[in-house]
């Protein structure tokens, strides 16, 4: 048996206070009587002067030394050893891959992995803790309990989402509540298709972790990048574009289906290749408003399988450039049909000011505001853009040529100078790299379309090549697309993540120990009774 | 165990000694109040009440011959009539410290009983005597016929509580039996050294006296109250002694306590004196007109 406070038996010290009670002669009240000699013999004869006395060892100061004795052992917290107690963690993946079907299954992935959940549960000793996180946008536990029936609840009402799952944040929140457990084995369960990055620099310290795979297959097709734009070189041409992205492991051939304000436009059969992405252009009635394209079904999943955007057909936008120096970017913003474009000093812009599209140059303010931004010669210092460096006169080694913005844009023959910009954001796809220097890049950011031209067009002649206004213009059209309604393209093919499967550290040789002080708090009530009993039968 | 004042009032009320009237004192031993009483006496005492004949010798009163015993046996006889005299009464009131104490006060209730006992004896023309008995004793003597009661009631009023008592000593020192015996009326709570009262009776019955004990004993005593821890204090010798008042002391008391009460009715019982024990929640009345009738102290 341990003492987890031993200080309670600090108590005790009071033992002698209890025999100096007893041993004091206390002051009793007095009463004249005729004569003492019928109270003589059954009663305590003492002499009247005396302050002491012998101390009595009568049942009464037993009892007080018995309460005494308990009940600085029940403070004492004495607790007998116990076995180690079982922690099952289930992480369940509820990322948008998730929502796949795979080919000769019935159901979603997640669902797979509910059934896989729930037969986990049923394997654990009865009594046992589990807990269960889903991991999607955040990590979220659904329950931590030993509690069947609300464990089985709380795995029936969960649902996945259209987004990644931040697995880290998952195993990080596994960890700490393993270590809410220290005297518990502690397991953790993936159940996951695996659809990401190996996760090699999570910390999971010593827990055992075992991975429980689902899906078997990445036959995924998507449509990204849907935008309409007018010719660029005038006219009143309207064009549809999208991109098809195939991310299954072989050829495929993708049915599309094309629709200008909800009259499909002739479809059209596409092939990819292996892991590959195509782009398609399409022409569109002058008074398109909305264009929206679709493939057709088979893949495993269809959440990304269509998308669509409004088109502002017809209509001047405006765009704010901000800028201590405008050229040359205000004369290849004023180039562009239909757009107003004015210029305003950095010291003189504010958020408040409205904008169809906001370019910063050589000027980034401490938040984006809440429209499309081209972001050109970024200096350094912004929390948005980590620029370390300058580079000058390289050419990029890396090139999207599918992204539109280098649609016609002969980026070999062109030299780039200015920051270095060597993290990719994270919100961002890379278009164009010089090695690990970023030289454009463009994504979403907080809902609207962010691109960054991580150069200074005064440098290397860039401004007097003709890839610098076709690229301004390609980039300002794919910036100015609005309302898109597109999911962000996913790849579901799985992964085996054989970091996520390890021993852990040796389960502790015992569990939480069993406390007894409501056994000996039940007998300090005894005690109490008897001492109240023989006090009001003997005096 | 609350004590009372004993000092209160009128003795008797009227509608009490009226009812005395009626009753006389019972002594078993012949009287000696004096002659012309109501009592029978041991002498020989001229009167018309004949007891026995005896042989006449010269000198013998010449009206004293039974004649028609002459005509009867042939020879002179003289008759023989029992003397009356008067009843010695003696009221010892035992004034020690205990004997105040109780409620109603033993020593108030001791004073009453020997003011109806003393004004029966006063209007039956005996001759009374009364003694307190404590540290210091006093007596009054030679009260004889009505006109002394208010003599033996002043007396009686004044009486308090004297400190420790030897019963046998005090008795044995008081002066008033030096002449007379008769009736001794020992009013006491019987609590003092151990074979005091057997001493006491003792000396009592050597002097020839018929003794009569009245025990008088407080509704506390017989009874006292459980409680907690208490010292407990001899109101006479001041002697202090710790008793927890539970139920198991309270038995125990209880049970010495009968034992005491037994060996005091023995003691009188094995010496021929008559015991009566009273409480002093009983009425006068009822232990004058009851107790003592019963017990044949009075008639």
């Amino acid at each position: 048996m341990n003492l987890l406070e031993p200080f309670g038996l600090l108590a005790l010290a009071l033992a002698p206070v209890v025999l100096v009670l007893h041993l004091l002669r206390g002051s009793r009240q007095r009463r004249v009587v005729p004569s003492v000699t019928l109270w003589r013999g059954a009663a305590r004869q003492v002499t009247a002067r005396a302050g002491w006395r012998r101390p009595p060892l009568g049942v009464l100061l037993l009892l007080q030394l018995a309460f005494l004795l308990i009940g600085s052992l029940a403070l004492a917290r004495p607790a007998l050893p116990a076995g180690p107690a079982d922690h099952l963690i289930v992480v369940l993946d509820g990322s948008a891959s998730m929502q796949a079907i795979d080919p000769g299954q019935t159901h979603t992935r997640f669902e797979i992995a509910r059934q896989r959940a729930a037969s986990l549960l049923e394997q654990v000793q009865p009594g046992a803790d589990v807990t269960l996180i889903r991991a999607a946008a955040s990590a979220d536990v659904l329950a931590s309990t030993s509690d069947r029936a609300s464990l089985t609840d709380a795995l029936s009402t969960a649902a996945p989402d259209s987004l990644a799952a931040d697995l880290p944040a998952a195993l990080a929140l596994a960890a700490d509540l393993a270590n809410q457990h220290p005297r518990a084995t502690n397991q953790v369960v993936v159940v996951s298709d695996g659809a990401y990055p190996p996760l090699d620099g999570v910390e999971l310290g010593t827990l055992a972790v075992r991975f429980v795979a689902v899906g078997n297959s990445g036959e995924n097709q998507a449509v990204s990048d849907v935008s309409a734009r007018r010719s660029s070189f005038g006219g009143e041409t309207l064009e549809g574009f999208a991109r098809i992205v195939n991310f299954a492991d072989h050829p495929v051939e993708a049915n599309v289906e094309a629709a200008a304000d909800g009259v499909p436009l002739a479809p059209r059969r596409v092939s990819l290749a292996a892991r590959s992405q195509v782009g398609q252009t399409f022409s569109l009635p002058p008074s398109t408003r909305r264009f929206g394209v679709r493939l057709g079904p088979g893949d495993a999943l269809a959440l990304d399988d269509a998308a669509e955007v409004d088109v502002q057909a017809g209509s001047r936008t405006t765009a704010l450039l901000v800028a201590a120096q405008p050229h040359p970017l205000e004369t290849a913003l004023r180039a562009l049909p239909g757009w107003d474009v004015s210029v305003v000093t950095p010291q003189a812009y504010t958020t408040a000011s409205p904008a169809d599209l906001v370019v910063f140059d050589d000027f980034l303010p401490p938040s984006l505001p809440a429209a499309p931004v081209l972001i050109v010669d970024p200096p350094p210092g912004s929390p948005l853009l980590s620029v370390a460096g300058q580079i000058d006169g390289v050419e990029a080694t890396d090139l999207d040529r599918a992204s539109p913005l280098l649609a016609g844009v002969d980026a070999d023959a062109v030299r780039f100078g200015g920051p270095s910009v060597d993290a990719l954001p994270s919100w961002a796809q890379p278009v164009a790299a010089a090695g690990t220097t970023q030289l454009i890049f463009s994504g979403q950011l907080n809902g609207q379309r962010v691109a960054a031209l991580a150069v200074d067009p005064r440098l290397d002649g860039l401004a007097r090549a003709n890839a610098f206004p076709l690229l301004v213009a390609n980039t300002v059209d794919w910036l100015a697309v609005r309302n898109v309604r597109v999911a962000p393209p996913i790849d579901v093919t799985p992964q085996p993540h054989p970091e996520l499967t390890r021993a852990g550290a040796a389960p502790p040789a015992e569990g939480l120990p069993r406390e007894v002080w409501p056994l000996l708090a039940v007998l300090v009530v005894a005690v109490c009774a008897c001492e109240w009993w023989y006090d009001a039968r003997h005096g | 165990m609350d004590q009372q004042p004993t000092h209160s009032g009128s003795l008797l009320d009227d509608a009490f000694l009226q009812s005395l009237e009626r009753l006389s004192l019972l002594a078993r031993l012949p009287a000696s109040g004096g002659a012309g009483g109501e009592h029978r006496s041991r002498a020989r005492a001229e009167s018309t009440e004949f007891v026995d004949y005896r042989g006449y010798v010269p000198g013998d009163d010449l009206r004293r011959i039974d004649w028609n015993a002459y005509r009867r046996l042939g020879a002179l006889h003289v008759k023989l009539a029992e003397a009356r005299e008067h009843l010695a009464l003696h009221l010892l009131v035992d004034c020690s410290a205990s004997m105040d104490w109780g409620t109603p006060n033993k020593l108030a209730y001791a004073r009453g009983l020997a003011a109806a006992l003393g004004y029966l004896a006063l209007r039956h023309n005996d001759l009374v005597s009364v003694a307190c008995l404590g540290q210091h004793s006093r007596a009054l003597a030679g009260l004889r016929g009505r006109a002394r009661v208010a003599d033996l009631l002043r007396f009686l009023d004044v009486v308090a509580p004297d400190g420790p008592l030897d019963l046998g000593a005090c008795i044995a020192q008081l002066p008033v039996w030096r002449r007379r015996i008769g009736l001794v009326v020992l009013i006491s709570d019987a609590l003092g050294p151990d074979q005091a009262l057997a001493r006491s009776l003792d000396w009592l019955l050597t002097a020839q006296l018929d003794v009569v004990l009245v025990h008088v004993l407080s509704p506390q005593e017989l009874a006292p109250e459980p409680g907690g821890d208490v010292e407990v204090v001899d109101a006479e010798t001041a002697e202090v002694v710790e008793v927890g008042l539970s139920q198991a002391s309270l038995a125990d008391y209880h049970r010495r306590l009968d034992t005491w009460l037994a060996e005091v009715e023995s003691a009188c019982w094995q010496r021929s004196v008559r015991y009566v024990r009273v409480r002093t929640d009983d009425s006068l009345e009822s232990v004058v007109l009851g107790r003592l009738r019963e017990t044949r102290v009075l008639a």
